[in-house]
């Protein structure tokens, strides 16, 4: 890994250095990302294409791998991303235009036979334009066409890239986006969510980039209210396969806010309905976060539920690029989940920035019934940002569920420029 | 030896006696304001030096460095009690806010949540994020991302000094327009 970091070093900086010119209205701004990941753990049944040959397109859940006999079998792998960003734009008043290019490219050395699972997008990624207030009172508007970024508040089910249209304004206690986009032209590494196995299912495929499916995003903010931000939010996924439009549908609300003294919380639930199959699915979850001062210690308490009324609705299934830790990577359906974590920073090897060690339990109840069963996950993990723009990343952790006992490992570096 | 050594020695003497005497006196400093509960109204609580916290009773003293907590439908209001007019500063709503300072002007932060601020009178900072927003007589809402002033004038610094009237809304980040919940990569 310090071979990669060295490179990009190398590489990157004078790229850097030479961009992030402004004069007269026009600016040049360059950025990198790199970031170079080994991980230990089980890969989302969703997204490891085919591990039990079992042919293109295949959706493979965590009761598909538990019935296959692979549920212990941990799967190794090292996942190296490059991220080259340009934006060139011109400011005029209030307003600035940009045009925005990207590069990406995926590599996993040893894991895949085929040299094309080394990928790359190149190319124009869009043009932003932001207009912002003339008055303070004024929002701030943003439209953006090309590759775009759709996300729900906490990334738990929306997380994607797509090919379409965005737009968000933004006032002092309001916030409103609108986007859609393709999905047909971004390679499946990139996205990340959890989604109902119909689905989840398109980002299953041996093929470079995923099936064709439009996505749709609105997001309504407000706040604050009784001290309280209010959010809701609705994504849309369309299955041109099936010919009926934006036939499945995940309408949530967010509510987060101060409690009393340091303790806070952030409560989010999120329906999934289909035109094409009766029933709904609920994820909801609730993240209390006590800040224990003046000790540098934050205790996280997260309690969270996912069900559903019928058949594969009741399943959320997590879709990774990379391998997840078992416990709440594995498919949510009919589970209820208690996280405890404990996080803390300590100045260590006399640097300026702080190491972030951080303990988490997690108990898993399955609440189907006499079938049921109790899971458990410790993991612990730090986060060090050693240089203003290098951060090394690591967890470890053993847990036991459905799936049996599986342990899991990460330790990852990016360089951010 | 010189008859005059003795004399000599006199003034070197009283020479680091007013030495002495001028190293021995107390630093000038700027006097702490004593600041103390005047109205507390609902949940409110202060944590002093990071110990336990106290109900915000009124008449307790609340020193640089407290921590002050507020419930919904919660105020607490300070005054100084060394002052002639005895300055208000009245804080309420959900918020934790930290008295920074309290020498010259009354300095808090904003740490979590959003406040409603009333400052009467007295020479108010207020820190949000790396903005600092400063008055002496206003009323103003605040949270980490905006303020919206319905009372008075705030001199608000974003990166130049501007000024907000009774009735005007800032955004205290506007590179790009972030939502309330969560981020936007």
């Amino acid at each position: 890994m310090r071979h990669y970091l060295v490179l990009a070093h190398l590489i990157l900086l004078p790229l850097v250095h030479a961009g992030a010119q402004a004069t007269d209205g026009f600016f040049l701004e360059f950025g990198a990302t790199l970031e170079s990941e080994a991980s230990l753990g089980m890969l989302s049944a969703a997204v490891e294409s085919d591990p039990l040959d079992a042919g293109a397109d295949a959706l493979l859940t965590s009761a598909d791998l538990l019935a296959a006999g692979v549920d212990s079998s941990p799967q190794t792998i090292l996942l190296n991303r490059l991220t080259l960003s340009v934006e060139a734009g011109f400011r005029l008043d209030a307003t600035i235009v940009e045009a925005l290019g990207s590069g990406m490219v995926h590599h996993s050395p040893g894991r895949y036979e085929s040299p094309l699972y080394t990928t790359a997008t190149l190319g124009p990624s869009g043009v932003r334009i932001t207009r912002f207030p003339r008055r303070w009172d004024d929002g701030v508007l943003e439209l953006t066409f090309g590759r775009v970024h759709l996300q729900d508040p906490s990334a738990m089910v929306v997380d994607q890239l797509v090919d379409g249209a965005l737009a968000m304004v933004r006032f002092p206690r309001a916030f409103a986006l609108g986007g859609v986009g393709t999905t047909r032209f971004v390679g499946r590494y990139f996205y990340d969510g959890r989604l109902v196995p119909g689905d989840a299912a398109v980002f299953a495929s041996d093929d470079l980039f995923a099936p064709e499916r439009i996505l749709g995003l609105i997001r309504v903010e407000y706040g604050p209210l009784a001290g309280q931000t209010l959010g809701i939010h609705a994504s849309f996924y369309d299955d041109r396969e099936s010919g009926v439009g934006f036939n499945s549908v995940y309408p949530g609300i967010a509510i987060e806010g101060p409690i009393v003294g340091s303790l806070s919380h952030s409560t989010q639930a999120v329906i999934q309905a289909t035109t094409v199959t009766s029933g709904v699915g609920l994820l909801a979850w609730t993240t209390l976060n006590y800040a224990f001062r003046p000790l540098p210690i934050d205790v996280v308490l997260e309690t969270g539920f996912a069900s559903g009324a019928s058949g594969s609705l009741s399943e959320f299934t997590a879709v990774s690029p990379r391998p997840i830790s078992p416990g709440l990577g594995i498919t949510l359906t009919d589970l209820l989940w208690v996280d405890v974590g404990v996080e803390t920073e300590l100045m260590l090897f006399g640097g300026s920035e702080p190491v972030v060690p951080r303990l988490n339990g997690v108990l898993l109840f399955d609440v189907t019934g006499p079938d049921g069963w109790v899971g458990f996950e410790a993991t612990g993990s730090f986060s060090y940002r050693i240089l203003s723009d290098l951060v090394l990343e690591g967890s470890a952790g053993l847990s036991q569920s459905e799936l049996g006992w599986a342990p899991h490992f990460s330790l990852a570096g990016r360089i951010e420029l | 030896m010189s008859r005059f050594l003795p004399m000599r020695l006199m003034s070197v003497g009283r020479a680091l006696c007013a030495l002495l005497f001028v190293l021995a006196l107390p630093p000038l400093e700027a006097q702490d304001l004593q600041v103390d509960v005047s109205e507390s109204r609902g949940t409110a609580e202060i944590q002093i030096s990071g110990g336990d916290w106290f109900q915000a009773v009124t008449g307790r003293s609340v020193p640089a460095g407290a921590r002050l907590a507020t419930w919904i439908g919660a105020r607490t209001g300070f005054v100084l009690v060394e002052s002639d007019d005895r300055a208000l500063v009245s804080i309420g709503e959900l918020s934790v806010m930290d008295l920074e300072n309290a020498t010259e002007r009354l300095v808090f932060r904003l740490i979590v949540g959003s406040a409603s601020v009333d400052a009467e009178g007295v020479d108010l900072v207020v820190h949000v994020g790396d903005h600092t927003i400063t008055t002496t007589n206003a009323t103003f809402e605040l949270t980490p991302d905006a303020i919206l002033v319905s009372r008075g004038q705030v001199f608000l610094e974003i990166g130049g000094s501007r000024t907000l009237e009774a009735g005007e809304s800032a955004l205290l980040n506007v590179d790009r327009p972030r939502p309330l919940l969560g981020s936007l990569d």
